[in-house]
């Protein structure tokens, strides 16, 4: 047997960096200290490998009639006689002692019947004043309301998927009067109860685009923002199994020593790779940034874990939404992220009409009217969020312009 | 069997909010002869998916299911609400599926020595496992399906804390209240489980897929 290996290591921080829950700097320690021996390296990322492949492991399909076998079989016996672990019992027994309990149970049963029409307990009538006919009465009562309905009652959260919420508030802001301004502007409250008073540099607002080819929408969107007299940036964000399935596919390939276009595109936004364009798109890569889990703390109990989430990044970092926002636009379902200058807004918003019908989105845009600059398209919103809801569509959804 | 993808958020699932399951708990309490039914209906889905994944079958985790919902019907009315209800019903499935297989693996008689046959795959070059490792979506499938496989020649308390912590997403904190062990105990565990399930995996693989460098801290653990 070889040297044991990690034995220069603490376990905690072995597996903290297994679970993706070590900083970058302490990250970056660890994998310099294991240059050194390929071996401890490769079975590192093995079990990374092995956690990522489990985290993304086929949910088994409930039985259907789970609860409804288990209200039948277990909790009415249960209920009507508390007999412990009855069930388990019940299989335990041997064969002969299921068949004396069911004797005994029916010999008992029919001396207590032949008893009770004996006594007149019981009588065979169907009368009115017989036992039978309030049964009868009994099945015209109203059915029980089912757990089902019980639970359809209860005042639900909105579903992360469903996006703007029916009852929210969505908090924006008219950035703008007039876009072609460039200088300090006063904010006008366009929804919400705050204004925003600042130098605005750039505009970000996130796109959704549902059911149509993602590289044809790419390539068209680049196109477009690509006429802007301006750089700008667009941001695909992926959803979180896309960016785990895609940074397990990083390592493998990586393991294997391949030099994919995955691995060489796959870099931290720091280190993104250049473009060889200076405008609009100096730069482009996929990018790995870490946050706090927002929506999995909701569903999953994780509070406070990190995740790693990945988008495609076209354009200068500068002017990227920063890692919060887009990690709120994915969360909310958007497939896209574009940043320009403002000044840049009314321009870009016109050229997007030329990508009518490529979206659900831009297709409700632009049947409405042409929305010929941000403040028509704002004070437009309402109505397209309308439009939307009727077309179980999409929207564009304008978020706060920093300053 | 028939599976779906996992997905962070199931649009088909209904979580209860912590409130809303406090008032059902309540509500029973209370009398309320349909709340129960909304509780169980609302972590049926977990609840198997932890049987499902601690005995990879579904006859026993359909048993094993009922058998933690009959539990939690019997001890709800103990539950102290000093732990969240999800964790106190998860810590009643886990050790319902605990002691079922606790109970098996006694009737077995320990003739089916998993820690041995985990290390029986014998020292492999690393390099020579890369042939192995998927590359495509079907190999990526398979390999999850070797994972499955693998997770059942862990000891079950391994077995556990990889559920738990993978395929329920729970925190450290929840996992030590749902297996009753501290916190440090959890991340130990976790570790050595993680070391197990890839010798596993390696055993799974068949001759060519160990891994010197499992072994090697095994040793050295």
């Amino acid at each position: 047997m070889s040297k044991p290996i990690f034995d220069q290591f603490d376990e905690a921080d072995l597996l903290a960096l297994i679970e993706d829950e070590v900083d970058p700097e302490r990250a970056a320690e660890i994998r310099r200290r294991l240059v050194g021996d390929p071996q401890a390296l490769a079975l590192l990322e093995r079990l990374r490998d092995d956690r990522m492949l489990l985290r993304t492991m086929d949910e088994p399909q409930v039985p259907a009639d789970l609860l409804a076998d288990l209200e039948t079989t277990l909790v009415r016996p249960m209920l009507m006689a508390d007999t412990g672990d009855w069930r388990r019992r019940y299989r335990q027994r041997r064969p002969w002692k299921r068949y004396v309990a069911a004797v005994a149970v029916l010999t008992i049963m029919v001396l207590a019947g032949v008893w009770a029409t004996a006594s007149g307990v019981i009588g065979f009538g169907s009368g009115s004043g017989s036992p039978l006919a309030r049964h009868d009465d009994a099945v015209t009562a109203p059915a029980p309301v089912t757990p089902s309905q019980r639970l359809a009652a209860l005042p639900q959260e909105p579903a992360d998927d469903q996006w703007p919420p029916a009852d929210a508030v969505i908090h924006h802001y008219l950035p703008v009067p007039s876009v072609g301004l460039k200088t300090a502007v006063a904010a006008v409250p366009f929804s919400g109860d705050r204004q925003v008073s600042a130098r605005f540099t750039a505009a970000r607002f996130a796109l959704v685009v549902k059911g149509r080819d993602q590289d044809q929408i790419e390539q068209t969107l680049r196109r477009v923002l690509g006429e802007l007299e301006s750089q700008a940036a667009l941001v695909r964000n992926f959803s979180y199994p896309e960016a785990e399935q895609l940074a397990l596919q990083l390592r493998l390939d990586r393991d294997r020593g391949v030099d994919s276009e995955l691995a060489r595109a796959f870099e931290d936004f720091a280190g993104i790779a250049a473009s060889g364009t200076d405008r609009p798109f100096p730069a482009e890569g996929l990018v790995t940034r870490r946050k706090a889990a927002g929506r999995f703390a909701r569903t999953l109990e994780r509070s406070e874990a990190a995740v790693t989430v990945s988008g495609l990044l076209i354009g200068p970092r500068s002017l990227a939404p920063s890692y919060e926002q887009q990690l709120e636009f994915a969360e909310a379902g958007a497939t896209w992220t574009i940043s320009v200058p403002v000044e840049h807004l009314n321009d870009l918003l016109a050229r997007l009409q030329l990508t009518e019908g490529q979206t659900t989105a831009l297709r409700v845009w632009g049947d409405g009217g042409a929305a010929s600059g941000a403040d028509r398209w704002l004070s437009d919103y309402p109505r397209i969020l309308q439009e939307a809801a009727l077309l179980e569509g999409t929207v564009m959804l304008p978020v706060v312009v920093e300053e | 069997m028939e599976s779906q993808r996992r997905h962070p958020i199931d649009p088909t699932a209904a979580p209860l909010t912590p409130l809303a399951e406090l008032q059902l708990v309540e509500a029973h309490r209370g009398g309320d002869p349909d709340a129960m039914g909304q509780l169980l209906e609302a972590y049926q889905r977990r609840l198997y998916s932890i049987c499902y994944r601690m005995v990879r079958n579904e006859h026993d985790a359909r048993d094993l299911t009922q058998d933690s919902m009959v539990r939690v019907i019997q001890g709800l009315d103990s539950y102290d609400g000093r732990s969240k209800l999800s964790t106190w019903i998860i810590r009643v499935t886990m050790n319902t599926c605990l002691s079922y297989l606790r109970k098996q693996r006694l009737r077995r008689h320990g003739s089916l020595d998993l820690a041995s046959e985990d290390s029986a795959g014998g020292p492999i070059d690393p390099r020579s496992k890369g042939e192995l490792l998927p590359t495509s979506r079907v190999e990526l499938s398979e390999m999850r399906s070797v994972l499955g496989r693998a997770m059942m020649r862990l000891d079950p308390d391994m077995r556990a804390v990889l559920v738990l912590r993978d395929m329920q997403d729970l925190e450290y904190q929840s996992i030590a209240h749902s297996l009753e062990v501290p916190i440090g105990t959890v991340k130990s565990r976790l570790f050595r489980a993680r070391l197990a399930l890839r010798t596993a995996v390696e055993v799974e693989l068949g001759p060519g897929g160990g891994d010197h460098g499992v072994e090697d801290v095994k040793a050295n653990i």
